[in-house]
């Protein structure tokens, strides 16, 4: 089996209180954050992370597996140092989020789902951000960036460079 | 007209966090919880509830005090607020979320003390990456605040409340996804029967699952009385203020908030100032992605549950969706139509396999390779599917906008497939009238499948 | 018991079953995927949708797989909504299967093709291009078709619920669901076989019965497993003398609806072994091959020599934990009355691991079907009594019921062996026993045998020959008459139903059995059937 990762100590402290949340007769129900928590810790959920949380919650790993592919914000795959994802359902369509796409896989070199070679962007497509009134809608790593223009897009990707 | 409200849309005044739990104690925050815990019963409470005549918000319009009644005689039972805001078109739960994390808690502590819950829930969809933040805090600020924890205003209540972030998944939004997610399985939505929440639930306990939007309505029931709430919109439409989102072509998009009684025009035109650039109006969606669209000649409807039923829509979330002449409804059906198919769990045979082949044929026509008999094999795969799915997902985001979009703008659609290119027609060309379309199976007026109908019995 | 209607007929059912399974014992067939009789309900495959009144006059869509039978429940199996669903289901299954049934192991016992027959279109509206994911190795024994899979989950339901084990999940969402093993830990537990019998279609196949003669080819054959002494109900698929697969027969008070790996391929051990084909007899120090007459004679003459010379108690008789409840009490037979001597042994094997699944459902230490069944005919479960007659010289000469394939005597039993004046064996192959035997007599293996066996719980079974033996091997309760009719021994006829008989009248337990009662899901000796079933 893919030999497990190990939480840093202030992971597991994390851990630890995720795992609090729950009756401790169902530690399986911490998986999902608990994956979110590798995520953060190692940029996406490979087998080893997987099994460093099938450890933690005391279950086989598929069914870690089973969730970790299961959920759209897991990544599989190691990603840019940036992720954007373009919201692309229906409100935001109408207010014009294809041309904010195809801008940002123009200007990044890169089609959807792709990451710029020097690994500084991914690129995605996100279904509903639930921001439908602020449309066009980038989430940028964990911010949202409402009211896009093409413009607007250039702005955040050159504070993104400085940053 | 209906005049605008503002009972949920009321704003801390500028400049204050919204999540600064002083600030909102100084505006008589959690004086609902206190009022509750120290001066109403428990079964008082739920009385309180059932009077107010309140319908949920998560999109069913199912009485809350009916759900709360339900819940059966079993402890320890769990609560969960469902966050997982993520049907298109739909964005009230944000605002509220980003603008009274306490108003939600307070509602959560009221329903967890009226139904001797010890421990709930709240869960956000994992993309409201500040929202998750900011409700960790207050629900940390409520805990030292003394409104979470033991013994809770004296009343000898206990109460733990947490956040449970979701990853990306619509399916959580399905009450039964919801808690299969929350134990940590795929979030495969389970059968009614025998799964009804109120009777077995999270970890196979009675759970009441009830909306964020809903968890904040219960603490202003309880702040005005269920005798002053239920003055607002009525019984059958729902009472209470409502949110309604408006996003697409309007002028203004955004929250408005109305009771029941508004028309989709006034919300239109009125709150949302029209359409965009002088263009005509081509079809709404009145209640996020699910609702089944209506045409121009449609929208002096009311917005109530009940009015919006009696045309073959629904009230859903309340998340308008407006298009104007612009608009290909190939293009915005495409578009629905691939978020179901994204969307779909998997577990169940019509929804895995039909959603997606639908959304092939509707990409197939929108590329200009439609053939003659796709229409009528689409309304079929759509009977093939409709009530014979584990959850109402198959139906909701996977059928009615098909069957609806499809029936109502026949010509756009039979205009693609003849031209074999993408194909946007003027208003009234674009769309059937009613009597236009005997021919096709009727639209679906409930919200409520069959499957659901047994149940009631099982 | 209920009253139910169906399609406006009444039926008595047992209330508290499951609609699917009260419809099947009314010969009513309700077609479905996910749902087994072994496993809890689950409702995802919509096959199994029926229509049930509501309330009066109203009915509505239910899965058939989770209604519980209650007193008045009125049923529609035929209406036009519950044909029609069915034959969406149907296409919807098959949108996305490949059409290559052609080369598909399950085709003949495809669930999908049996009810596209039933339920199907006969032309595809799909024209969109298929899903085509690759194959998958899961596991030592176990491939998965992925194209064929229909995501019932019956596979990923065995493993959390029956065997505990779950190496299986589903991965990927909606439409890209796949079911699949974690990186480096395959589906490798001691049941993952019965996978492969309860895909409904031919996804998930044993590596053993892989491009194999089509189904339909193969004689079946209801007997025992003889991997262990839980005994295992099985169906032995035969064509040409020949086994190509063992299937778990349902007992639900044995083995429910499984069985092992260890059983379910050990008929290789017995199959691909060097078989005795002919007697064979110690001349000049080696073992040769020679005629049946030559063999009963030099045998005969062999016992009776010893037998004259030193009296009665010369000879003792061993019996076998491989052989039948009726060789072993022929055998007690010849040994009392041909060599009069009431001196028995039984040979026990070194147990080897025993195992208990999640769900109940057991594997035993001891690798031999029938060491009760065997004890409790000869009255004894060691070979103290011989191993202290050989020693104190009393017992000069054995005749051995082996027949074996995993025998290897310990060191102490062959050295006892080796100061033997004359040994008789069965045999079927030349074990380490055959070799210190003066006459070797070809036997049969369990699957070439008809009797019963008691298992370690004491359910006597029946246990029913696939096949002939081989060349001039015969049944060892024939060889055991042979010798039996020239010492002078009437030991009747060798149906084993009779033998039953003088068995019930003789030993202590199987008092009442007859074949008849133990019929094909065995009888409990000392009449008493266990409180609980085993089979998980």
């Amino acid at each position: 089996m893919a030999t497990p990762l190990e939480f840093t100590e202030e992971a597991r402290k994390r851990a630890a209180e995720i795992l609090s949340r729950y009756p401790d007769e169902y530690r399986k129900s911490a998986v999902v954050p608990l994956l979110h928590l590798a995520q953060e810790e190692w940029g996406f959920v490979s087998p080893e992370a997987m099994a460093c949380v099938a450890r933690l919650i005391g279950c086989s790993p598929v069914k870690v597996a089973e969730i970790a592919t299961f959920y759209p914000m897991f990544n599989k795959e190691p990603v840019g140092d940036h992720v954007l994802a373009v919201c692309h359902t229906l409100p935001c369509a109408l207010t014009g989020c294809g041309d904010i796409f195809d801008h940002l896989s123009d200007k990044l070199g890169i089609r959807l789902g792709e990451t710029t070679e020097d690994g500084r962007f991914t690129l995605r497509k996100s279904e509903c951000l639930a921001a439908c009134d602020r449309g066009p809608v980038l989430l940028v790593n964990r911010k949202l960036h409402t009211h896009l223009t093409t413009a607007r897009v250039d702005e955040i990707l050159d504070g993104l460079e400085e940053g | 007209m209906a005049a605008p409200l503002a009972i949920l849309t009321a704003h801390p005044p500028a400049g204050t966090d919204p999540g600064d739990i002083e600030a909102y104690m100084a505006g008589g925050g959690y004086g609902a919880v206190r009022k509750a815990l120290t001066t109403i019963s428990k079964d008082g409470l739920i009385e309180e509830i059932n009077a107010s005549g309140i319908k949920g918000r998560g999109g069913a319009g199912f009485s809350t005090g009916m759900k709360w009644n339900l819940c059966a005689d079993l402890y320890p039972r769990y609560l969960c607020a469902n966050a997982d805001e993520s049907e298109p078109g739909s964005f009230k739960d944000r605002l509220l979320l980003e603008s009274k994390p306490h108003q939600i808690i307070e509602g959560m502590i009221i329903t967890s003390y009226a139904l001797g819950i010890n421990l709930g829930y709240i869960y956000i969809r994992g993309e409201f990456f500040q929202i998750i933040d900011q409700m960790e805090a207050a629900l940390a600020d409520a805990e030292k605040h003394g409104f979470l924890g033991k013994n809770i205003l004296d009343s000898g209540f206990d109460l733990e409340l947490y956040v449970h972030p979701g990853a990306g998944a619509y399916i959580c939004g399905e009450e039964t996804g919801l808690i299969e997610s929350l134990e940590g399985n795929r979030p495969y939505p389970r059968l009614k029967p025998p799964f009804f929440p109120a009777a077995i639930g999270l970890w196979g306990q009675p759970t009441i699952v009830n909306n964020v939007e809903t968890m904040a309505q219960i603490t202003t029931i309880v702040d005005m009385g269920a005798e002053a709430y239920k003055q607002i919109g009525t019984e059958e439409d729902t009472t209470g203020p409502r949110l309604f989102g408006l996003c697409g072509h309007v002028k203004k998009p955004g929250i408005y908030e109305y009771d029941s009684d508004v028309t989709l025009r006034e919300l239109i035109y009125d709150a949302g100032g029209g359409i965009r650039d002088g263009n005509r109006l081509k079809g709404v969606i009145p209640g996020g992605i699910s609702a089944p669209i209506l045409t121009p000649e449609e929208i002096d409807t009311t917005m109530g549950f009940g009015a919006l039923g009696k045309l073959g829509s629904m009230g859903g979330t309340g998340g308008i969706i407006v298009m104007d002449e612009t608009t290909s409804m190939v293009d915005a059906l495409l578009n629905a139509s691939s978020f179901a198919a994204h969307e779909s769990c998997g577990q169940c045979t019509p929804c895995r396999e039909g959603v997606p082949w639908m959304n092939d044929i509707l990409r197939r026509i929108h590329n200009g390779r439609g053939r003659d008999e796709d229409l009528d094999l689409l309304l079929d795969i759509c009977k093939q599917i409709h009530g014979h799915t584990v959850c109402v997902f198959g139906q909701a985001p996977g059928v009615w906008p098909v069957r609806t979009i499809l029936v109502k703008y026949w010509p756009e659609f039979r205009a693609c497939i003849e031209r074999k290119e993408r194909v946007v027609l003027p208003v009234e060309e674009s769309y059937l009238q009613p009597d236009q379309y005997e021919h096709i199976p009727p639209v679906p007026g409930n919200f409520r499948m069959k499957t659901n109908e047994a149940d009631a019995a099982g | 018991m209920a009253t139910i209607t169906i399609d406006d007929r009444q039926y008595t059912v047992e209330e508290g079953r499951n609609l699917i399974d009260a419809a099947a014992d009314l010969d009513i067939d309700i077609p479905h995927f996910c749902y087994h009789p072994g496993l809890a309900p689950d409702g995802n495959c919509r096959m199994c949708l029926t229509e049930m009144e509501i309330r009066p006059g109203q009915f509505g869509i239910v899965t058939s797989c989770t209604i519980r039978i209650k007193d008045g429940m009125n049923f529609r199996f035929n209406s036009p909504a519950v044909l029609d669903n069915r034959k969406g289901i149907m296409e919807f299954l098959l949108i996305n299967h490949p059409l290559d049934c052609p080369w598909c192991d399950q085709a003949g016992e495809c669930k999908l093709q049996d009810h596209s027959f039933d339920h199907g279109r006969g032309h595809s509206r799909f024209v969109e291009t298929k899903r085509v994911p690759p194959k998958k190795d899961l596991g030592p024994h176990i491939t998965l078709y992925t194209t064929r899979c229909i995501l019932c989950q019956r596979c990923t339901r065995f493993c959390d619920e029956i065997t505990g084990t779950s190496e299986l999940g589903v991965v990927q969402m909606g439409s890209k669901s796949e079911i699949a093993t974690f990186e480096g830990v395959p589906l490798d537990n001691k049941m993952s076989g019965n996978v492969a019998d309860i895909c409904p279609v031919g996804a998930l196949v044993t590596k053993d019965f892989l491009y194999k003669p089509r189904i339909w080819h193969y004689d079946k054959v209801d007997t025992l497993c003889p991997g262990c002494a839980t005994g295992c109900n099985t169906t032995l698929e035969v064509m040409h003398q020949k086994i190509y697969r063992t299937r778990p027969r349902h007992n639900e008070a044995v083995n429910g609806h499984w069985m092992c790996d260890e059983g379910r391929f050990c008929y290789h051990d017995w199959q691909d072994v060097d078989r005795l084909k002919a007697p064979l007899k110690r001349v000049d120090g080696e073992l040769r091959q020679v005629t049946w007459p030559e063999a009963l004679d030099a045998a005969v003459s062999g016992i009776q020599a010893l037998l004259a010379d030193e009296g009665d108690s010369a000879m003792g008789v061993i019996g076998s934990s491989m052989a039948t409840n009726e060789e072993n009490y022929l055998l007690g037979l010849l040994g009392a009355g041909a060599f009069g001597s009431s001196r028995t042994g039984l040979i026990r094997k070194p147990g080897g691991e025993a195992w208990t699944s999640k769900s109940g459902f057991h594997i035993d230490a001891d690798k031999t079907p029938n060491s009760r069944g065997a004890g409790d005919m000869l009255g004894v479960d060691s070979l103290d009594v011989i191993l202290q007659g050989i020693e104190d010289g009393t017992i000069r000469g054995l005749y051995v019921l082996g027949g074996d394939i995993g025998q290897t005597l310990s060191q102490e039993v062959a050295e006892a062996f080796r100061r033997l004046e004359f040994l008789v064996v069965h045999d079927v192959r030349r074990s380490d026993l055959a070799e210190l035997a003066d006459v070797v007599f070809p036997g049969a293996v369990p699957f070439e045998k008809t009797g019963t066996m008691t298992n370690a719980q004491g359910r006597v079974q029946r246990l029913n020959a696939a096949f002939p033996q081989p060349g001039g091997a015969r049944e060892d309760g024939a060889i055991l008459r042979y010798v039996g009719l020239r010492m002078g021994v009437e030991m009747g006829e060798a149906d084993p139903a009779r033998i039953l008989e003088e068995i019930a009248r003789s030993v202590g337990g199987y008092a009442g059995l007859t074949y008849d009662l133990i019929g094909d899901q065995g009888a409990m000796t000392g009449g008493e059937e266990p409180s609980e079933a085993a089979g998980g």
